[in-house]
């Protein structure tokens, strides 16, 4: 797994949400967790936020 | 939320290629048509998706490298073990479609209201946001001033040099060569450090803003960099791409 910056998925959080997130703060679950995961079939995308706390 | 399924709202679109223009050996600059594009603002990027005869796609994320107000613009280094660039760089031709999404992005832009004086901080391909800034700020017709400190292996990997050679008024531009100087070269010859920063950074009381984009480790060590020496974190925009260059 590659670490990446939040904007390089820019397109996927504006795609999921529908709003821009870039710029949205938010706060980790816990030290080192993963923050998102994003699973994509078929046109279809399952997301898990269970590593932030909060998400502004 | 786990778990949830969403519906996309970013909308795919079909691109013309205007032009594609070689700016170094292994980089283009691809100017697009874009039918329904409602403008972007000065550091944002776009999505490219390209298509394979099976089915296969590969999505790739861009800087816009065109100011607001000009045909959107792309700048593509040639990644030679990559999926998309090499088609990017070495098939594309103008006339072709491009399949993309945006603009995208609402951290690391700028606009003249958000004042400066500006530090900008490029390793490589870095560059391309920060000429989006840097060409917004002379359509606005903004004097804010500009330090421009730009990281390249050797010359003949500088990006829009010659544009930079002709910088605006107010704007400064300094390079350095971390791997290769010319016969000659009175800039600086070694990777951007704290003693390099001292050097041309704006003294951090007069509430400067940073703009820091390159490959990870250089965004890295910069941006720390310009906190230890007074900078507040929240006036340090950075953006990063994964792979770890030489600049």
């Amino acid at each position: 797994m590659e670490a990446v910056d939040g904007n390089a998925i820019g397109g996927l959080l504006l795609e999921v949400f529908g709003t821009e997130m870039t710029d949205a703060p938010s706060v980790c679950a816990s030290c080192g967790s993963v923050l998102m995961v994003f699973v994509t079939i078929h046109d279809r995308t399952c997301v898990d936020l269970m590593g932030l706390a909060a998400l502004g | 939320m786990a778990g949830t399924a969403l519906r996309g709202r970013l909308t795919w679109q079909v691109a013309k290629v205007a032009a594609v223009a070689a700016e170094t050996a292994s980089v283009r600059t691809i100017t697009l048509d874009v039918p329904d594009w409602p403008g972007h603002r000065a550091g944002q990027h776009l999505d490219i998706r390209l298509t394979d005869e099976d089915g296969y796609m590969a999505e790739r994320s861009y800087s816009i490298a065109s100011a607001p107000g000009e045909p959107v613009a792309i700048t593509v280094e040639r990644l030679d073990d990559g999926e998309v660039s090499p088609y990017l760089t070495d098939e594309l031709r103008a006339g072709d479609d491009l399949e993309l999404r945006g603009p995208i992005g609402g951290y690391f832009v700028w606009e003249p209201g958000d004042g400066g004086p500006l530090l900008l901080l490029a390793g490589g391909s870095g560059i391309v946001p920060l000429r989006s800034i840097l060409r917004h700020r002379e359509r606005t017709g903004s004097t804010v001033p500009v330090r421009l400190l730009y990281s390249s292996r050797t010359l003949d990997d500088v990006i829009y040099r010659v544009e930079f050679d002709m910088a605006a008024s107010g704007v400064e531009v300094v390079h350095t060569l971390t791997r290769h100087q010319p016969p000659g070269w009175a800039g600086y010859a070694r990777r951007v450090d704290a003693a390099l920063l001292a050097e041309v950074a704006w003294p951090a009381p007069g509430t400067p803003l940073a703009y820091v984009c390159g490959p990870t480790s250089f965004v890295e060590a910069v941006s720390q960099a310009l906190v230890q020496g007074g900078y507040p974190p929240q006036r340090v925009k950075t953006e990063r791409f994964g792979a770890t260059g030489g600049t």
